[in-house]
């Protein structure tokens, strides 16, 4: 009886009766799965390079979470709808934190012929790299690069959706000198140091000679070779023994400003007060400085504030807590792709393509004003420069200062979730 | 004259937290005649664990962590000898081959504490950080001194050691001449293998101090590595004493040199007085013409 039904049950006749099974099963779902194989539009790539080791790791997978938080949200909200709901990729690159590192990943990533977007995101000089390789290959790229260099090459596919250091100086200084001279403290005398990170260096030397032009005493300058500096101690007993009523700094990460605090409150220098020439001093890895870290002011275009999506904001820091650091704020780093990823999903939308060109063009002849899209530029609106740049009508700068242990906009008015609290 | 004071004090507080880094290193070359690239991401493994991060669970005092990193690093410096270095060891090319094993080695480290804790820079932030006494005009800075202190108790232990006991004997006679230590009967893997242990254990509670007043990230060996270098030469390569004295001069030259000029030539003055010390004396401060630790 054994032997019969094996007979019976070749290995062809068991192959016949599986795929009429399967087909009794599954036929209906058949053109159901065609259909919506057919219908997936493919998706969105963008190529991402940034500092996911070295020194300025933190500075990289920071940009990276905020990155993924807003694609995730378009994503959640159907992808892009004139791509048939095509929804973001990002196609992850590490630099290693150096400048070559910036372009040989950069070049890897594209050689995939479906990148439409490129984003080179933090620093500067590794921006400066990575942007020769999308400029060459035709990809429109977005970068948070505040050197003017990278917009004085006659690029046609950069775009740098914040102002730039120059811009920065010349928005923001006179603010911070209406702020001093409303607590009846004036600056006559000026300390400044920094970094020779091209865009720290470029800010503070023109703070000075700004300063100078208004007849502003400089006391003395120190600059550091970018990522040399181990201790502040020489530098801070400088200042100390020079006592000016304002020290302007650029330091280019979050550890060289925990260096000078540290010796800050060493030394006693409670009077001391520093201006920043970036955002990241409202990284919250500073937060021992304590009472210190009120004498602390910074000028940045990128931080939360009364205008930031609440659940833009509560996603970034969901995504932020469940690939990489529980976060209590999105500061400047973190927060930097809400002026990216917006923009050119934004293009995208309207190109309605995936032909680089036409992408490019679009987000060239882009003005949005008081839209989410624009709700966290400073000033609720995005244009460009025709040399890739946020145009400078549209240009603002916040200023952030710490307050019993949080750190705060506290200008423009319009935005700001703290008043200045200028009592030294 | 008052900055000039601070900038002394502050000069041998550095100085001496140079010194107990180099002092495994120079222990380490002037046995085993290898280049460690990696000693400084031990250094810095120890300041996350256990420094940083015992405080953090279990709140344990950094200056007690830097004891307890002894054993731990001790430990794992055996292991790293016995499994990476001496497999190479003897061979030819064998000082090419431990270069780029320990520089491996110093990028396994540093990036995977760089996985397990993120790249954010660290601080220890207890009143000792940047607690001062005031003593007449100078600031001194409690974690700096205490670690100063702590510091002479562990070069000073290493010396003792070296000098006192059987295996530190041995340790010796192996830095001197292995080839009679292996036919008096010496274990020469075992020594080699105690000698690399002693380094990266001195070099781990050395860290430990230097987190008590340095922010460090995963990537900081690359900021102090050329300095430790640069202390092992002047004083000698294969002395501990020497690599004290080294330290304590580059702590020097680096503070002064600061007040004097401005801070971006700091290593460049360094270098500068390290080279011109080497014309004058190639064999560095305490260095003789034969290897001795």
């Amino acid at each position: 009886m054994k032997k019969k039904l094996e007979t019976k049950m070749s290995r062809r006749s068991f192959l016949k009766g599986a795929v009429a099974g399967a087909a009794l099963l599954g036929g209906p779902g058949i053109p159901y799965i065609a259909r919506n194989a057919a219908a997936e539009p493919p998706p969105i790539k963008v190529a991402i390079v940034d500092a996911l080791s070295g020194a300025y790791s933190r500075n990289g997978n920071l940009g990276i979470q905020g990155t993924k938080a807003l694609m995730g949200w378009y994503n959640d909200r159907g992808g892009i709808k004139s791509l048939g709901g095509a929804k973001f990729v990002p196609v992850i690159a590490d630099n290693k934190s150096t400048v070559e590192g910036s372009a040989n990943a950069m070049e890897r990533l594209c050689r995939d012929p479906d990148i439409l977007i490129a984003q080179p995101t933090w620093g500067s000089s590794f921006a400066m790299a990575a942007t020769e390789v999308t400029e060459r290959l035709g990809i429109p790229s977005f970068t948070t690069g505040f050197s003017e260099k990278l917009n004085q090459r006659g690029f046609k596919y950069g775009f740098y959706p914040y102002p730039g250091f120059l811009d920065d100086m010349r928005l923001g200084v006179p603010v911070v000198m209406d702020m001093f001279k409303s607590t009846g403290r004036e600056i006559k005398t000026q300390f400044v140091t920094s970094s020779n990170n091209i865009s720290d260096l470029v800010f503070c030397q023109q703070t000075q000679k700004f300063l100078e032009e208004k007849g502003i005493k400089t006391l003395g300058t120190e600059f550091w070779p970018i990522g040399t500096l181990t201790d502040a101690s020489t530098i801070m007993q400088k200042i100390k023994r020079e006592n000016p009523d304002i020290v302007i700094y650029g330091g280019s990460a979050v550890s060289e400003m925990q260096l000078f605090l540290m010796k800050q409150k060493e030394l006693r220098m409670k009077n001391s007060i520093f201006l920043g020439s970036s955002g990241f001093l409202g990284d919250p890895t500073v937060k021992f400085g304590g009472e210190y870290l009120d004498s602390w002011l910074a000028l940045t275009p990128s931080f939360y504030h009364k205008r930031t999506p609440p659940e833009w904001h509560k996603r970034i820091l969901d995504q932020c807590r469940k690939e990489y650091s529980d976060e209590p704020w999105a500061g400047q780093e973190l927060g930097f792709p809400w002026c990216l990823v917006p923009v050119y999903a934004e293009a995208l939308e309207r190109a309605g393509s995936r032909d680089r060109k036409v992408i490019r063009d679009t987000i060239a002849k882009l003005d949005i004003q008081g839209t989410m899209t624009a709700s966290c530029f400073v000033k609720n609106a995005v244009a460009f420069e025709p040399t890739g740049r946020l145009a400078t009508k549209y240009c603002g700068i916040m200023v952030i200062q710490w307050q019993k242990g949080t750190c705060y906009c506290i200008y423009p008015p319009d935005i700001a979730m703290a008043k200045p609290r200028l009592v030294f | 004259m008052e900055s000039l004071l601070q900038i002394i004090v502050s000069g041998v507080l550095v100085g001496m937290s140079y010194a107990v880094l180099a002092a495994g290193l120079a222990l380490i070359f002037g046995v085993m005649k290898i280049v460690n690239f990696a000693h400084a991401s031990f250094a810095v493994l120890a300041m996350y664990i256990p420094a940083f991060w015992f405080l953090q669970w279990w709140g344990v005092n950094p200056f007690i962590s830097s004891v307890i990193a002894l054993p731990l690093f001790f430990v794992l410096g055996y292991l790293t000898q016995r499994v990476l270095i001496e497999r190479v060891m003897g061979k030819p090319e064998s000082e090419m081959s431990t270069l780029i094993i320990t520089m491996g080695l110093s990028f396994l480290i540093d990036n995977l504490i760089l996985t397990a804790w993120t790249g954010a820079p660290r601080i220890i932030n207890e009143p000792y950080t940047t607690g001062t006494w005031l003593v007449g005009s100078i600031l001194i800075n409690h974690a700096q001194t205490y670690s100063f202190f702590i510091s002479i108790v562990i070069i000073g232990g290493l010396f003792l050691f070296l000098n006192k006991t059987m295996i530190g004997k041995g340790i010796k006679a192996a830095a001197d001449n292995p080839g009679s230590c292996a036919y008096m009967g010496i274990n020469l893997r075992f020594v080699y293998g105690i000698a690399f242990a002693l380094g990266i254990a001195t070099t781990a509670a050395g860290g430990c101090l230097m987190a008590t007043y340095r922010s460090f990230n995963p990537f900081y060996e690359e900021s102090i590595v050329v300095i430790l270098f640069a202390c092992v030469v002047l004083g000698g390569m294969t002395s501990i004493m020497g690599s004290l004295i080294g330290g304590l001069i580059i702590g020097m030259i680096q503070q002064v040199s600061a007040l004097l000029f401005t801070i971006s030539i700091q290593n460049v003055a360094i270098f500068a007085i390290f080279a011109l010390f080497l014309y004058i004396r190639p064999q560095g401060i305490l260095g003789k013409k034969e290897r001795m630790v």
